[in-house]
Protein backbone atom coordinates (compact mmCIF):
# COMPACT_ATOMS: atom_id res chain seq x y z
CA UNK A 1 0.00 0.00 0.00
CA UNK A 2 3.07 2.21 0.81
CA UNK A 3 4.10 1.77 -2.45
CA UNK A 4 0.80 2.80 -4.33
CA UNK A 5 1.09 6.29 -1.98
CA UNK A 6 3.95 7.13 -2.75
CA UNK A 7 3.05 6.70 -6.62
CA UNK A 8 -0.14 8.44 -5.93
CA UNK A 9 1.88 11.39 -4.22
CA UNK A 10 3.23 11.77 -8.17
CA UNK A 11 -0.08 13.41 -9.09
CA UNK A 12 0.93 16.65 -6.81
CA UNK A 13 2.54 19.08 -9.64
CA UNK A 14 6.56 19.61 -9.80
CA UNK A 15 6.83 23.12 -8.41
CA UNK A 16 5.06 21.64 -5.37
CA UNK A 17 7.19 18.38 -5.11
CA UNK A 18 10.18 20.72 -5.16
CA UNK A 19 8.67 22.95 -2.17
CA UNK A 20 7.43 19.78 -0.78
CA UNK A 21 7.74 16.81 -1.69
CA UNK A 22 10.52 15.69 0.94
CA UNK A 23 9.12 16.33 4.22
CA UNK A 24 5.62 15.21 2.40
CA UNK A 25 7.53 11.59 1.94
CA UNK A 26 8.78 11.70 5.30
CA UNK A 27 4.85 12.15 6.32
CA UNK A 28 3.61 9.24 4.36
CA UNK A 29 6.32 6.76 6.17
CA UNK A 30 5.57 8.00 9.50
CA UNK A 31 1.33 8.10 8.89
CA UNK A 32 -0.68 4.70 8.86
CA UNK A 33 -0.85 3.75 4.74
CA UNK A 34 -4.83 2.34 3.95
CA UNK A 35 -6.77 2.49 1.30
CA UNK A 36 -8.71 5.92 2.87
CA UNK A 37 -4.61 7.65 3.00
CA UNK A 38 -4.24 6.40 -0.64
CA UNK A 39 -8.01 8.23 -1.78
CA UNK A 40 -6.56 11.33 0.38
CA UNK A 41 -3.62 11.92 -1.31
CA UNK A 42 -4.93 11.46 -4.75
CA UNK A 43 -8.04 13.35 -4.45
CA UNK A 44 -5.51 16.28 -2.87
CA UNK A 45 -2.68 15.85 -5.52
CA UNK A 46 -5.96 16.25 -8.08
CA UNK A 47 -6.86 19.54 -6.33
CA UNK A 48 -3.45 20.88 -5.64
CA UNK A 49 -3.07 20.84 -9.64
CA UNK A 50 -6.30 22.20 -10.31
CA UNK A 51 -5.51 25.20 -8.47
CA UNK A 52 -2.70 25.46 -11.21
CA UNK A 53 -2.36 28.48 -13.16
CA UNK A 54 -1.69 26.20 -16.44
CA UNK A 55 -4.58 23.86 -15.48
CA UNK A 56 -7.18 24.58 -17.80
CA UNK A 57 -4.22 24.07 -20.52
CA UNK A 58 -3.58 21.11 -19.70
CA UNK A 59 -6.54 19.46 -18.46
CA UNK A 60 -8.05 20.18 -22.10
CA UNK A 61 -4.91 19.17 -23.69
CA UNK A 62 -4.95 15.95 -21.88
CA UNK A 63 -8.95 15.29 -22.42
CA UNK A 64 -8.47 15.97 -25.94
CA UNK A 65 -5.74 13.46 -26.44
CA UNK A 66 -7.63 11.07 -24.46
CA UNK A 67 -11.24 12.22 -26.29
CA UNK A 68 -9.31 11.72 -29.84
CA UNK A 69 -7.68 7.98 -28.90
CA UNK A 70 -10.91 7.30 -28.18
CA UNK A 71 -12.55 8.63 -30.80
CA UNK A 72 -9.71 7.08 -33.37
CA UNK A 73 -10.48 3.78 -31.42
CA UNK A 74 -14.44 4.14 -31.61
CA UNK A 75 -13.63 4.72 -35.80
CA UNK A 76 -12.91 1.15 -35.91
CA UNK A 77 -16.18 0.31 -34.79
CA UNK A 78 -17.56 2.19 -37.80
CA UNK A 79 -18.01 -0.30 -40.69
CA UNK A 80 -15.58 0.57 -43.13
CA UNK A 81 -16.63 1.07 -46.55
CA UNK A 82 -15.35 2.39 -50.55
CA UNK A 83 -16.96 4.05 -52.91
CA UNK A 84 -17.31 4.08 -56.16
CA UNK A 85 -18.57 6.01 -58.69
CA UNK A 86 -19.01 7.02 -62.01
CA UNK A 87 -20.45 9.84 -64.38
CA UNK A 88 -23.39 10.41 -65.92
CA UNK A 89 -24.70 12.85 -69.04
CA UNK A 90 -28.40 12.81 -70.31
CA UNK A 91 -28.67 15.65 -73.24
CA UNK A 92 -31.51 15.91 -75.92
CA UNK A 93 -31.01 15.26 -79.31
CA UNK A 94 -33.60 17.12 -81.40
CA UNK A 95 -34.22 15.05 -84.95
CA UNK A 96 -32.36 17.18 -87.69
CA UNK A 97 -34.59 19.67 -89.09
CA UNK A 98 -36.97 20.45 -86.20
CA UNK A 99 -36.83 23.30 -84.42
CA UNK A 100 -37.28 22.00 -80.64
CA UNK A 101 -37.12 24.91 -78.41
CA UNK A 102 -34.88 24.94 -75.74
CA UNK A 103 -37.01 24.95 -72.93
CA UNK A 104 -38.97 22.34 -73.90
CA UNK A 105 -35.86 20.62 -74.45
CA UNK A 106 -34.78 21.03 -70.94
CA UNK A 107 -38.32 20.68 -69.21
CA UNK A 108 -38.48 17.30 -70.87
CA UNK A 109 -34.36 16.30 -70.03
CA UNK A 110 -35.16 17.15 -66.26
CA UNK A 111 -38.57 14.90 -66.50
CA UNK A 112 -36.89 11.73 -68.12
CA UNK A 113 -33.72 12.29 -65.61
CA UNK A 114 -36.34 12.06 -62.99
CA UNK A 115 -38.06 9.38 -64.40
CA UNK A 116 -34.68 7.49 -65.10
CA UNK A 117 -33.71 7.35 -61.29
CA UNK A 118 -36.34 6.12 -59.97
CA UNK A 119 -36.55 3.76 -62.91
CA UNK A 120 -32.90 2.88 -62.02
CA UNK A 121 -33.17 2.97 -58.02
CA UNK A 122 -36.68 0.55 -58.08
CA UNK A 123 -36.52 -1.54 -55.73
CA UNK A 124 -36.74 -4.97 -58.56
CA UNK A 125 -33.23 -3.68 -59.95
CA UNK A 126 -31.87 -3.37 -56.87
CA UNK A 127 -33.26 -6.66 -55.07
CA UNK A 128 -31.39 -8.20 -58.95
CA UNK A 129 -28.56 -6.52 -57.99
CA UNK A 130 -28.22 -7.85 -54.59
CA UNK A 131 -28.90 -11.14 -55.07
CA UNK A 132 -26.79 -11.76 -58.41
CA UNK A 133 -24.53 -14.89 -57.49
CA UNK A 134 -20.88 -13.01 -58.58
CA UNK A 135 -21.94 -9.91 -56.06
CA UNK A 136 -24.14 -11.77 -53.09
CA UNK A 137 -24.30 -8.86 -51.17
CA UNK A 138 -25.37 -8.06 -47.98
CA UNK A 139 -25.52 -12.04 -46.72
CA UNK A 140 -25.65 -11.09 -42.71
CA UNK A 141 -28.30 -8.20 -43.35
CA UNK A 142 -30.06 -10.94 -45.60
CA UNK A 143 -30.14 -12.91 -42.88
CA UNK A 144 -32.16 -11.08 -40.73
CA UNK A 145 -34.01 -8.45 -43.18
CA UNK A 146 -36.38 -9.14 -45.96
CA UNK A 147 -34.66 -8.74 -49.40
CA UNK A 148 -37.30 -5.58 -49.77
CA UNK A 149 -36.03 -3.89 -46.70
CA UNK A 150 -32.55 -4.33 -47.33
CA UNK A 151 -33.45 -2.67 -50.81
CA UNK A 152 -34.69 0.20 -49.13
CA UNK A 153 -32.17 0.91 -46.77
CA UNK A 154 -29.59 0.60 -49.87
CA UNK A 155 -31.26 3.42 -51.51
CA UNK A 156 -31.11 5.69 -48.13
CA UNK A 157 -27.72 4.70 -47.24
CA UNK A 158 -25.58 3.13 -49.97
CA UNK A 159 -26.49 4.34 -53.19
CA UNK A 160 -26.27 7.98 -54.49
CA UNK A 161 -27.21 9.16 -57.72
CA UNK A 162 -26.31 13.42 -57.09
CA UNK A 163 -26.18 16.35 -60.09
CA UNK A 164 -23.18 17.67 -61.07
CA UNK A 165 -21.77 20.20 -63.20
CA UNK A 166 -19.95 19.36 -65.96
CA UNK A 167 -16.80 21.95 -67.36
CA UNK A 168 -18.45 21.86 -70.77
CA UNK A 169 -21.98 22.37 -69.43
CA UNK A 170 -23.70 20.37 -72.06
CA UNK A 171 -26.69 18.13 -70.87
CA UNK A 172 -27.83 16.92 -67.38
CA UNK A 173 -24.69 15.60 -65.79
CA UNK A 174 -25.10 13.39 -62.66
CA UNK A 175 -22.40 11.21 -60.10
CA UNK A 176 -23.50 7.35 -59.38
CA UNK A 177 -21.80 6.45 -56.33
CA UNK A 178 -22.38 3.30 -54.67
CA UNK A 179 -20.54 2.50 -50.84
CA UNK A 180 -19.72 -1.39 -49.77
CA UNK A 181 -17.01 -2.68 -47.68
CA UNK A 182 -15.54 -4.87 -50.70
CA UNK A 183 -13.80 -1.64 -53.48
CA UNK A 184 -14.10 -4.53 -56.33
CA UNK A 185 -18.14 -5.39 -55.43
CA UNK A 186 -18.67 -1.52 -55.21
CA UNK A 187 -17.61 -0.97 -58.80
CA UNK A 188 -19.50 -3.79 -60.11
CA UNK A 189 -22.73 -2.55 -58.04
CA UNK A 190 -22.15 0.67 -60.18
CA UNK A 191 -21.59 -0.48 -63.31
CA UNK A 192 -24.93 -2.50 -63.02
CA UNK A 193 -26.79 0.79 -62.15
CA UNK A 194 -25.66 2.35 -65.18
CA UNK A 195 -26.20 -0.59 -67.25
CA UNK A 196 -29.75 -0.30 -66.07
CA UNK A 197 -30.04 2.90 -66.49
CA UNK A 198 -29.06 2.72 -70.31
CA UNK A 199 -31.49 0.07 -70.40
CA UNK A 200 -34.66 2.17 -69.29
CA UNK A 201 -33.52 4.93 -70.91
CA UNK A 202 -33.66 3.30 -74.15
CA UNK A 203 -36.97 1.32 -73.35
CA UNK A 204 -38.20 5.31 -72.12
CA UNK A 205 -37.22 6.71 -75.60
CA UNK A 206 -39.31 3.84 -77.31
CA UNK A 207 -42.09 4.34 -75.57
CA UNK A 208 -41.97 8.08 -75.90
CA UNK A 209 -41.91 7.54 -79.84
CA UNK A 210 -44.48 4.91 -79.80
CA UNK A 211 -46.59 7.12 -77.42
CA UNK A 212 -46.17 10.05 -80.37
CA UNK A 213 -46.85 7.83 -83.20
CA UNK A 214 -49.98 6.87 -81.30
CA UNK A 215 -51.79 10.29 -80.58
CA UNK A 216 -50.00 12.99 -83.54
CA UNK A 217 -49.45 10.22 -86.16
CA UNK A 218 -45.60 11.48 -86.28
CA UNK A 219 -42.33 10.31 -84.98
CA UNK A 220 -41.05 11.88 -81.21
CA UNK A 221 -39.18 15.09 -82.80
CA UNK A 222 -35.94 14.11 -79.52
CA UNK A 223 -34.66 11.51 -77.70
CA UNK A 224 -32.56 11.58 -74.42
CA UNK A 225 -29.05 9.95 -74.87
CA UNK A 226 -27.04 8.62 -71.83
CA UNK A 227 -23.45 8.79 -71.98
CA UNK A 228 -21.38 7.56 -70.01
CA UNK A 229 -18.93 10.20 -69.17
CA UNK A 230 -16.29 8.54 -66.44
CA UNK A 231 -16.56 4.72 -65.76
CA UNK A 232 -17.11 3.54 -62.63
CA UNK A 233 -13.71 3.62 -60.18
CA UNK A 234 -12.09 0.97 -58.36
CA UNK A 235 -11.72 2.78 -55.09
CA UNK A 236 -8.15 2.29 -52.89
CA UNK A 237 -8.41 4.25 -50.10
CA UNK A 238 -11.36 3.99 -47.77
CA UNK A 239 -14.26 6.24 -47.73
CA UNK A 240 -15.90 5.83 -44.59
CA UNK A 241 -15.29 6.10 -42.10
CA UNK A 242 -12.98 10.00 -42.43
CA UNK A 243 -10.83 9.08 -39.13
CA UNK A 244 -10.24 12.88 -39.56
CA UNK A 245 -13.12 13.84 -38.58
CA UNK A 246 -13.77 11.55 -35.87
CA UNK A 247 -10.11 12.76 -34.59
CA UNK A 248 -11.52 16.31 -35.11
CA UNK A 249 -14.35 15.82 -33.05
CA UNK A 250 -12.89 13.72 -30.22
CA UNK A 251 -9.96 16.48 -29.50
CA UNK A 252 -12.82 19.09 -30.09
CA UNK A 253 -14.98 17.27 -27.33
CA UNK A 254 -12.07 16.57 -24.78
CA UNK A 255 -11.31 20.30 -25.06
CA UNK A 256 -14.54 21.41 -24.20
CA UNK A 257 -14.73 18.69 -21.42
CA UNK A 258 -11.68 19.46 -19.60
CA UNK A 259 -12.38 23.55 -19.87
CA UNK A 260 -15.62 23.03 -18.10
CA UNK A 261 -14.13 20.84 -15.56
CA UNK A 262 -12.05 23.05 -14.23
CA UNK A 263 -14.39 25.62 -14.18
CA UNK A 264 -17.04 23.82 -12.46
CA UNK A 265 -13.89 22.56 -10.24
CA UNK A 266 -12.70 25.91 -8.98
CA UNK A 267 -15.67 27.44 -9.07
CA UNK A 268 -18.36 25.42 -8.01
CA UNK A 269 -20.73 27.47 -6.33
CA UNK A 270 -20.76 30.04 -8.81
CA UNK A 271 -21.31 27.78 -11.24
CA UNK A 272 -24.28 25.95 -9.56
CA UNK A 273 -25.80 29.34 -9.19
CA UNK A 274 -26.01 30.28 -13.06
CA UNK A 275 -27.14 26.99 -13.18
CA UNK A 276 -30.01 27.13 -10.83
CA UNK A 277 -30.62 30.92 -12.12
CA UNK A 278 -30.92 28.79 -16.22
CA UNK A 279 -32.97 25.73 -14.66
CA UNK A 280 -35.33 28.82 -12.99
CA UNK A 281 -35.72 30.47 -16.28
CA UNK A 282 -36.10 27.29 -18.10
CA UNK A 283 -38.84 26.23 -15.70
CA UNK A 284 -40.88 29.89 -16.03
CA UNK A 285 -40.26 29.82 -19.62
CA UNK A 286 -41.88 26.13 -19.91
CA UNK A 287 -44.70 27.18 -18.19
CA UNK A 288 -45.34 29.98 -20.17
CA UNK A 289 -45.31 27.84 -23.35
CA UNK A 290 -48.22 25.98 -21.68
CA UNK A 291 -50.32 29.22 -22.55
CA UNK A 292 -49.72 29.65 -26.46
CA UNK A 293 -51.45 26.96 -28.38
CA UNK A 294 -49.19 24.86 -30.87
CA UNK A 295 -49.71 24.75 -34.62
CA UNK A 296 -49.62 21.96 -36.63
CA UNK A 297 -48.93 21.86 -40.20
CA UNK A 298 -50.51 19.47 -42.79
CA UNK A 299 -48.75 19.38 -46.32
CA UNK A 300 -49.42 17.89 -49.72
CA UNK A 301 -47.54 18.40 -53.07
CA UNK A 302 -49.02 17.94 -56.19
CA UNK A 303 -46.80 17.89 -59.38
CA UNK A 304 -48.35 20.38 -62.24
CA UNK A 305 -47.32 19.69 -66.03
CA UNK A 306 -48.80 21.13 -68.89
CA UNK A 307 -49.91 18.80 -71.71
CA UNK A 308 -47.26 18.77 -73.87
CA UNK A 309 -47.98 19.33 -77.94
CA UNK A 310 -45.99 19.15 -81.37
CA UNK A 311 -47.17 22.78 -81.60
CA UNK A 312 -45.10 23.70 -78.57
CA UNK A 313 -42.56 21.25 -79.53
CA UNK A 314 -42.20 23.42 -82.97
CA UNK A 315 -42.22 26.58 -80.82
CA UNK A 316 -45.96 27.50 -82.35
CA UNK A 317 -47.32 27.74 -79.10
CA UNK A 318 -45.97 28.69 -76.19
CA UNK A 319 -45.59 26.63 -72.99
CA UNK A 320 -48.85 27.88 -70.72
CA UNK A 321 -47.83 29.29 -67.86
CA UNK A 322 -48.17 27.37 -65.04
CA UNK A 323 -48.59 30.12 -62.32
CA UNK A 324 -51.74 30.88 -64.54
CA UNK A 325 -53.22 27.57 -63.89
CA UNK A 326 -52.79 27.87 -60.57
CA UNK A 327 -53.93 31.52 -59.99
CA UNK A 328 -57.35 30.17 -61.76
CA UNK A 329 -57.32 27.30 -59.19
CA UNK A 330 -57.21 29.22 -56.44
CA UNK A 331 -59.79 31.40 -57.18
CA UNK A 332 -62.09 28.41 -57.87
CA UNK A 333 -60.99 26.11 -54.71
CA UNK A 334 -61.18 30.16 -52.01
CA UNK A 335 -64.62 31.38 -54.09
CA UNK A 336 -66.24 32.59 -51.00
CA UNK A 337 -69.96 30.68 -51.30
CA UNK A 338 -68.08 27.20 -51.43
CA UNK A 339 -64.95 27.81 -49.09
CA UNK A 340 -67.20 29.26 -46.45
CA UNK A 341 -69.83 26.43 -46.72
CA UNK A 342 -67.11 24.09 -46.23
CA UNK A 343 -65.15 25.59 -43.16
CA UNK A 344 -68.73 26.65 -41.38
CA UNK A 345 -69.36 22.52 -41.90
CA UNK A 346 -69.96 20.68 -38.39
CA UNK A 347 -67.33 18.24 -39.55
CA UNK A 348 -64.84 20.36 -39.27
CA UNK A 349 -65.34 21.67 -36.06
CA UNK A 350 -64.43 25.36 -36.56
CA UNK A 351 -65.66 27.45 -33.96
CA UNK A 352 -68.02 30.02 -35.32
CA UNK A 353 -65.35 33.07 -35.00
CA UNK A 354 -61.91 31.13 -36.65
CA UNK A 355 -64.32 29.98 -39.52
CA UNK A 356 -65.83 33.37 -39.86
CA UNK A 357 -62.13 34.12 -40.57
CA UNK A 358 -60.62 31.65 -42.60
CA UNK A 359 -63.30 32.63 -44.72
CA UNK A 360 -62.53 36.03 -45.19
CA UNK A 361 -58.70 35.46 -45.07
CA UNK A 362 -57.79 31.74 -46.07
CA UNK A 363 -54.31 32.74 -46.44
CA UNK A 364 -53.49 32.86 -42.50
CA UNK A 365 -54.02 28.96 -42.24
CA UNK A 366 -54.04 28.00 -45.60
CA UNK A 367 -51.30 28.07 -48.53
CA UNK A 368 -51.89 27.34 -52.02
CA UNK A 369 -48.44 27.93 -54.24
CA UNK A 370 -46.10 26.84 -56.79
CA UNK A 371 -43.00 25.61 -55.32
CA UNK A 372 -40.04 23.89 -57.03
CA UNK A 373 -39.75 20.66 -55.29
CA UNK A 374 -36.33 19.62 -54.59
CA UNK A 375 -35.35 15.93 -56.13
CA UNK A 376 -32.69 14.44 -56.31
CA UNK A 377 -32.18 15.03 -60.40
CA UNK A 378 -33.91 18.46 -61.11
CA UNK A 379 -36.77 20.67 -59.38
CA UNK A 380 -39.97 19.66 -60.40
CA UNK A 381 -42.43 22.73 -60.17
CA UNK A 382 -45.59 21.70 -57.91
CA UNK A 383 -48.69 22.60 -56.12
CA UNK A 384 -48.05 22.90 -52.53
CA UNK A 385 -50.95 23.05 -50.41
CA UNK A 386 -50.64 23.70 -46.58
CA UNK A 387 -52.95 24.15 -43.37
CA UNK A 388 -52.02 24.89 -40.34
CA UNK A 389 -53.91 24.59 -36.89
CA UNK A 390 -53.57 23.57 -33.74
CA UNK A 391 -55.59 20.52 -34.29
CA UNK A 392 -53.40 18.31 -36.10
CA UNK A 393 -56.44 15.97 -37.67
CA UNK A 394 -58.33 18.98 -38.95
CA UNK A 395 -55.30 20.19 -40.43
CA UNK A 396 -55.16 17.70 -42.48
CA UNK A 397 -58.79 16.86 -42.91
CA UNK A 398 -58.48 20.89 -44.71
CA UNK A 399 -55.44 19.76 -46.94
CA UNK A 400 -57.33 16.30 -48.00
CA UNK A 401 -60.60 18.31 -48.78
CA UNK A 402 -58.21 20.54 -50.46
CA UNK A 403 -56.20 17.76 -52.91
CA UNK A 404 -59.64 16.27 -53.71
CA UNK A 405 -61.23 19.43 -54.77
CA UNK A 406 -58.33 20.31 -57.10
CA UNK A 407 -58.62 16.92 -58.90
CA UNK A 408 -62.33 17.35 -58.67
CA UNK A 409 -61.21 20.39 -60.45
CA UNK A 410 -58.87 19.86 -62.95
CA UNK A 411 -60.86 16.70 -63.97
CA UNK A 412 -63.70 18.90 -65.31
CA UNK A 413 -61.53 21.38 -66.60
CA UNK A 414 -59.67 18.79 -68.93
CA UNK A 415 -63.44 17.23 -69.92
CA UNK A 416 -63.97 20.88 -70.55
CA UNK A 417 -61.27 21.43 -72.98
CA UNK A 418 -61.85 17.90 -74.75
CA UNK A 419 -64.96 19.02 -75.71
CA UNK A 420 -64.46 23.15 -75.98
CA UNK A 421 -60.80 23.53 -76.87
CA UNK A 422 -60.00 25.89 -80.50
CA UNK A 423 -56.60 23.44 -80.11
CA UNK A 424 -57.06 20.27 -81.52
CA UNK A 425 -53.82 19.67 -80.50
CA UNK A 426 -54.89 19.64 -76.56
CA UNK A 427 -58.36 17.83 -77.42
CA UNK A 428 -56.17 15.10 -79.33
CA UNK A 429 -53.73 15.01 -75.74
CA UNK A 430 -57.11 14.85 -73.39
CA UNK A 431 -58.70 11.87 -75.30
CA UNK A 432 -55.35 9.66 -75.16
CA UNK A 433 -55.10 10.54 -71.51
CA UNK A 434 -51.56 11.92 -72.10
CA UNK A 435 -50.84 15.48 -70.44
CA UNK A 436 -52.66 14.43 -67.41
CA UNK A 437 -50.96 17.47 -65.47
CA UNK A 438 -51.64 16.40 -61.95
CA UNK A 439 -49.61 13.80 -59.89
CA UNK A 440 -49.83 13.81 -56.30
CA UNK A 441 -45.63 13.90 -55.26
CA UNK A 442 -46.84 13.75 -51.44
CA UNK A 443 -49.97 12.79 -49.84
CA UNK A 444 -51.38 14.74 -47.13
CA UNK A 445 -50.62 12.53 -43.46
CA UNK A 446 -51.60 13.69 -40.06
CA UNK A 447 -48.73 15.75 -38.63
CA UNK A 448 -47.81 14.33 -35.57
CA UNK A 449 -44.92 16.93 -34.12
CA UNK A 450 -46.38 21.10 -34.07
CA UNK A 451 -44.69 22.74 -36.77
CA UNK A 452 -44.07 26.12 -34.71
CA UNK A 453 -41.93 24.99 -31.74
CA UNK A 454 -43.03 27.84 -29.23
CA UNK A 455 -42.40 25.59 -26.25
CA UNK A 456 -38.54 24.68 -27.53
CA UNK A 457 -37.82 27.98 -28.35
CA UNK A 458 -39.20 29.71 -24.95
CA UNK A 459 -37.43 27.05 -23.04
CA UNK A 460 -33.94 27.78 -24.96
CA UNK A 461 -34.84 31.47 -24.67
CA UNK A 462 -35.67 31.52 -20.72
CA UNK A 463 -32.74 29.35 -20.08
CA UNK A 464 -30.17 31.97 -22.06
CA UNK A 465 -31.98 34.37 -20.07
CA UNK A 466 -31.72 32.66 -16.84
CA UNK A 467 -28.16 31.87 -17.18
CA UNK A 468 -27.62 36.20 -18.58
CA UNK A 469 -29.16 36.86 -15.03
CA UNK A 470 -27.57 34.38 -13.01
CA UNK A 471 -23.84 35.91 -14.23
CA UNK A 472 -25.48 39.27 -14.19
CA UNK A 473 -26.18 38.63 -10.41
CA UNK A 474 -22.83 37.00 -9.59
CA UNK A 475 -21.21 40.15 -10.65
CA UNK A 476 -23.08 41.87 -8.50
CA UNK A 477 -22.01 39.81 -5.95
CA UNK A 478 -18.63 40.39 -6.77
CA UNK A 479 -19.33 43.86 -6.98
CA UNK A 480 -18.89 44.31 -10.60
CA UNK A 481 -16.09 42.05 -11.11
CA UNK A 482 -16.64 40.39 -13.92
CA UNK A 483 -14.38 37.54 -14.15
CA UNK A 484 -15.36 35.93 -10.20
CA UNK A 485 -19.01 36.00 -11.65
CA UNK A 486 -18.41 34.01 -15.15
CA UNK A 487 -16.25 32.08 -13.52
CA UNK A 488 -13.37 32.70 -14.74
CA UNK A 489 -10.23 30.99 -13.10
CA UNK A 490 -7.16 32.70 -12.27
CA UNK A 491 -3.59 31.58 -10.95
CA UNK B 1 -20.97 10.22 13.48
CA UNK B 2 -18.84 13.26 13.34
CA UNK B 3 -19.77 15.34 16.58
CA UNK B 4 -16.97 17.87 15.84
CA UNK B 5 -18.38 21.35 15.33
CA UNK B 6 -14.57 22.33 14.03
CA UNK B 7 -13.72 20.32 10.85
CA UNK B 8 -12.17 22.88 9.21
CA UNK B 9 -8.36 21.77 8.11
CA UNK B 10 -6.65 25.17 8.09
CA UNK B 11 -8.14 26.27 11.19
CA UNK B 12 -7.41 22.79 13.32
CA UNK B 13 -3.57 23.59 11.59
CA UNK B 14 -3.75 26.67 13.40
CA UNK B 15 -5.03 25.42 16.67
CA UNK B 16 -2.52 22.90 17.17
CA UNK B 17 0.42 25.92 16.24
CA UNK B 18 -0.85 27.86 18.55
CA UNK B 19 1.22 25.07 20.87
CA UNK B 20 4.41 25.75 19.56
CA UNK B 21 6.24 24.09 16.02
CA UNK B 22 5.63 21.12 15.02
CA UNK B 23 6.21 18.95 12.26
CA UNK B 24 3.48 17.26 9.23
CA UNK B 25 2.77 13.87 11.66
CA UNK B 26 3.32 15.69 15.08
CA UNK B 27 0.50 18.20 13.64
CA UNK B 28 -1.54 14.61 12.37
CA UNK B 29 -1.31 13.53 15.80
CA UNK B 30 -2.42 16.47 17.97
CA UNK B 31 -5.14 17.28 15.97
CA UNK B 32 -6.72 13.46 16.41
CA UNK B 33 -5.83 14.22 20.10
CA UNK B 34 -7.56 17.48 20.61
CA UNK B 35 -9.68 17.10 17.91
CA UNK B 36 -11.19 13.70 17.28
CA UNK B 37 -10.16 14.15 13.63
CA UNK B 38 -7.19 12.14 11.84
CA UNK B 39 -6.54 14.23 9.05
CA UNK B 40 -5.26 12.32 5.88
CA UNK B 41 -1.73 13.66 4.85
CA UNK B 42 -2.94 14.36 1.31
CA UNK B 43 -5.67 17.04 3.56
CA UNK B 44 -2.94 18.03 5.56
CA UNK B 45 -0.21 19.01 3.13
CA UNK B 46 -3.00 20.83 0.94
CA UNK B 47 -4.24 23.15 4.26
CA UNK B 48 -0.59 23.38 4.99
CA UNK B 49 -0.23 24.80 1.47
CA UNK B 50 -2.78 27.56 1.81
CA UNK B 51 -2.04 28.48 5.32
CA UNK B 52 1.80 29.23 4.20
CA UNK B 53 0.53 31.27 0.68
CA UNK B 54 -1.51 33.31 3.09
CA UNK B 55 1.04 33.77 5.42
CA UNK B 56 -0.62 32.39 8.08
CA UNK B 57 1.98 30.07 8.92
CA UNK B 58 6.22 29.79 8.66
CA UNK B 59 8.50 27.27 7.55
CA UNK B 60 11.27 26.73 9.65
CA UNK B 61 14.40 25.74 9.06
CA UNK B 62 15.97 22.37 9.85
CA UNK B 63 18.07 19.64 8.92
CA UNK B 64 15.19 17.09 9.56
CA UNK B 65 13.44 16.21 6.50
CA UNK B 66 10.28 16.73 8.65
CA UNK B 67 10.14 20.19 8.31
CA UNK B 68 8.61 22.23 11.60
CA UNK B 69 6.13 25.15 11.09
CA UNK B 70 5.05 27.72 13.49
CA UNK B 71 2.34 29.83 13.38
CA UNK B 72 2.99 33.63 12.60
CA UNK B 73 1.66 36.99 13.61
CA UNK B 74 -0.84 36.98 11.27
CA UNK B 75 -1.89 33.26 12.03
CA UNK B 76 -2.69 34.28 15.21
CA UNK B 77 -4.31 37.28 14.75
CA UNK B 78 -7.07 35.26 12.41
CA UNK B 79 -7.26 32.20 14.88
CA UNK B 80 -8.23 34.66 17.56
CA UNK B 81 -10.52 36.20 15.51
CA UNK B 82 -12.22 32.80 14.11
CA UNK B 83 -12.31 31.81 17.66
CA UNK B 84 -13.98 34.80 19.07
CA UNK B 85 -16.70 33.99 16.17
CA UNK B 86 -16.94 30.51 17.41
CA UNK B 87 -17.21 31.44 21.28
CA UNK B 88 -19.84 33.62 20.54
CA UNK B 89 -21.78 31.22 18.59
CA UNK B 90 -21.21 28.53 21.89
CA UNK B 91 -22.29 31.28 24.43
CA UNK B 92 -25.40 32.15 22.28
CA UNK B 93 -26.42 28.50 21.98
CA UNK B 94 -25.51 27.54 25.66
CA UNK B 95 -27.93 30.96 27.06
CA UNK B 96 -30.55 29.22 24.86
CA UNK B 97 -30.12 26.18 26.31
CA UNK B 98 -30.58 27.25 29.63
CA UNK B 99 -34.07 29.09 28.52
CA UNK B 100 -35.25 26.01 26.50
Amino acid sequence: MRRWIAWAARLYPRPWRERYGEEFSALLKDAPADWRQLADVMWAGLAVRMADGTTYIKVAGGLALIGAIAALAGSYAVPQRYVSSAILRIAPVADAGRNVPPEVLQREADDHARELRSLTLARDTLIGIIRKPELNLYPAEREILPLEDVAENIVARDVSILPIKLPDGRGKAFRVSFAYPDPEKARAVVAALIAEAQRENADMNRNTDIQWRTVWSEPVPFSERLDVVSLPTLPAELSEPRRSIFLACGAGGGVLLGLMAVLLWRHPKAGLRVAAWGLAGCGVAGALSFLIAERYTCRASMRVTAPFTPAEVAGEVAVPPLSGWVENMRMEIFSRDYFCNWVKSAKLGFDEATAASLCTQPERAIGFRMVDVASAIAAVPALEITASDTDNVRAQKLVNELVIRVEVRDERDRESAYWTSSNPQIAQAHKHGIGDNLEILEAPTTPEHPSTHYRITLIIAGAVMGLTLGILRNCGRTGGNVAPALAIAHP
Amino acid sequence: MNCNIVTDPQLLILASLAEGEKHGYAMMEDIEKFGGIRLGAGTLYGAITRLEEQGWICRVESEDRRKPYRITGLGQQHLEEQMTALQRVVKTAMRRLRHA
